[in-house]
């Protein structure tokens, strides 16, 4: 590696799709940007990737041009602000690269983590469910936020992510953030029960990263394609989600002896 | 694999040529100074030269490795050369008719791949092909005309077959194609290619026989290791999708992968979602 790494590398996963994981990711970005924070954000759900049309931003190039083309991340970086938060985007609908094949991911893990170095942080939007690329990028950062809903079908996707994970991949640090909670009595009830199958079926602990409460002022931001944190920074969702991101930025400053000797990415998994 | 007609003479002179040029390579004359070597040579069915440098399958054989004494009595030596080749073909890899991987070494090959599916998160598309109407083409032109379009059909999958994937017979009309790290798109360019050049190969078949057409029905699994399956699971769920294209009017393919909401489901124990559901 010869220096020490000081990128702390993220994903954001949920059991399945709906419970908000995109918008999520994205806001985590923005506010980890508005502490100062370098951020990279990888959009790495390469069947339905939309973080481009989230933001309203129309890069010129994508990570398939990285695969196809031979370009350079550098080249495919979309700047989300002047200095500091950037975005490699992924095509949306293109047809037959939903999975990547072991070599490509290699391939994109290895220019990752040579580019990685400005950043303090990497936060990797992955795509919903337990399919092939899901879990490879999963287990390769650092940490991982799992997204639920307090409903119950959420829960059971999430808790078969994490099972998966857990089992077959031998990863075992999972942070669990609640979204479209009516409340946090309603959230808190709905990371128990996660917390607790965890503990008995699998003798596993899972950590509680937070909550944040249902808010119409997230679609609102959504269709006017402008990060919640920015589009209305004193609703209730971007209140929850600030307290978020101190979380995050104190378990980079607590984890810096630990990231300081392993790449953003470890093509191995943690587990 | 060799039978009574090979011409031993021309056998044993092959044989001392190698001698020779194996001697020669160590840099040895073929004087006494080697009278008590002994070479090790090892026979692998269905091998190609190009497989064995790719290093693919190597593990994959034992058992095969047979002496050759390089001054000893070569009738001798030949007689169980014989012997061993003998076996070797009769456990072999390959189909006789087709060419073909046969289905025994199928369903091996088979296995290891789901497990490199599990193990690398790498996703794996099993084909399964079968000659549409082929009890017609058997009934009406009889069974030899049969055999020659099994053997056509294997020749379309011998010759298109990419590096790295495997093409088996594993049944009278029914074939097998194993394409390791293909999703459901890729997999299907790869199925659509072999049906297109099936449907233009030879149908003069006898010197009265003439098929009106020549087609396969394909059904293709795509297994990413969600939920776990034996092989024999697998090759059920691309049946399943065959016999869908044959109800639908044969020459044609369907992929199924095995998704994400089925995984979830048999991940998920029916325990831990009542669990889960009550708290």
């Amino acid at each position: 590696m010869g220096k020490s790494n000081r990128t702390f590398s993220l994903s954001v996963l949920s059991g399945k799709g709906g419970v908000g994981k995109t918008s999520l990711a994205v806001n985590l970005a923005f506010g980890l940007h508005d502490m100062n924070i370098n951020t990279l954000l990888v959009d790495c759900d390469l069947g339905l990737a939309n973080l481009d049309v989230m933001l309203g931003v129309s890069p010129g190039k994508n990570i398939h041009d990285v695969l196809k083309h031979g370009l350079s991340l550098e080249e495919t970086v979309c700047k989300l602000e002047k200095r500091g938060l950037d975005l490699i985007p992924s095509a949306s609908g293109v047809v037959g690269v939903p999975e990547l094949d072991e070599g490509r991911r290699l391939f994109i893990i290895e220019k990752l983590n040579n580019f990685l170095s400005d950043y303090r942080f990497l936060i990797m939007d992955l795509g919903a469910g337990i399919g092939p690329t899901v879990l490879s990028f999963a287990r390769m950062t650092h940490r991982r936020v799992v997204v639920v809903t307090p409903e119950p079908t959420s829960l059971t996707d999430a808790y078969a992510l994490i099972k998966v994970l857990f089992m077959k991949h031998g990863v075992a640090d999972f942070d669990v953030l609640v979204n479209m909670a009516r409340s946090e009595e309603e959230a808190v009830a709905g990371y128990e029960r996660i917390r607790a199958a965890c503990d008995k079926f699998l003798g596993l602990p899972v950590r509680y990263l937070g909550h944040v409460r249902r808010d119409d002022m997230v679609s609102k931001s959504v269709s006017r394609q402008k990060a919640l944190v920015r589009f209305a920074p004193r609703s209730p969702a971007a209140e929850d989600i600030t307290r978020i991101v101190e979380r995050l930025s104190e378990m980079r400053a607590n984890a810096r002896d630990d990231i300081a000797g392993v790449s953003p990415l470890s093509p191995d998994g943690v587990g | 694999m060799i039978s009574d007609e090979i011409d031993q003479a021309r056998l044993l002179e092959e044989l001392e040529r190698l001698e020779r040029e194996i001697l020669g390579r160590c840099g040895k004359g073929t004087d006494d100074s080697l009278s008590r070597g002994l070479l090790l040579a090892r026979v692998i069915p269905g091998m190609t030269e190009d497989e064995w440098y790719e290093g693919t399958g190597a593990a994959a054989f034992e058992n095969s490795w047979m002496a050759f004494p390089l001054n000893g009595n070569k009738v001798e030596a030949l007689a169980k050369l014989n012997e061993k080749l003998e076996k070797l073909a009769h456990a072999g890899d390959r189909d006789y008719l087709s060419g073909l991987y046969n289905r025994r070494f199928f369903l091996r090959v088979l296995k290891r791949e789901m497990t490199k599916a599990e193990k690398y998160c790498m996703p794996l598309a099993l084909a399964i092909a079968d000659i549409d109407d082929f009890k017609e083409i058997n009934d009406t032109c009889g069974h030899v005309a049969g055999d020659k379009i099994v053997k056509h059909v294997a020749d379309v999958f011998n010759s298109g077959i990419r590096a790295g994937d495997y093409a088996a017979r594993i049944g009278g009309d029914e074939f097998a194609l194993i394409l390791p790290a293909a999703g459901a798109a890729e997999s299907g360019t790869v199925v659509k290619r072999f049906l297109e050049r099936v449907r233009d190969i030879d149908k003069q078949i006898g010197e009265d026989c003439r098929l009106l057409r020549c087609t396969l029905s394909l059904g293709v699994a795509v297994y990413t290791g969600f939920p776990l399956m034996t092989p024999e699971q697998l090759i059920a769920c691309a049946d399943k999708e065959l016999y869908a294209v044959k109800r639908n009017g044969k020459d044609g393919f369907r992929v199924t992968p095995v998704d994400d909401a089925d995984a979830a489901e048999s991940v998920v124990r029916n325990d831990e979602k009542h669990f889960l559901a009550r708290g």
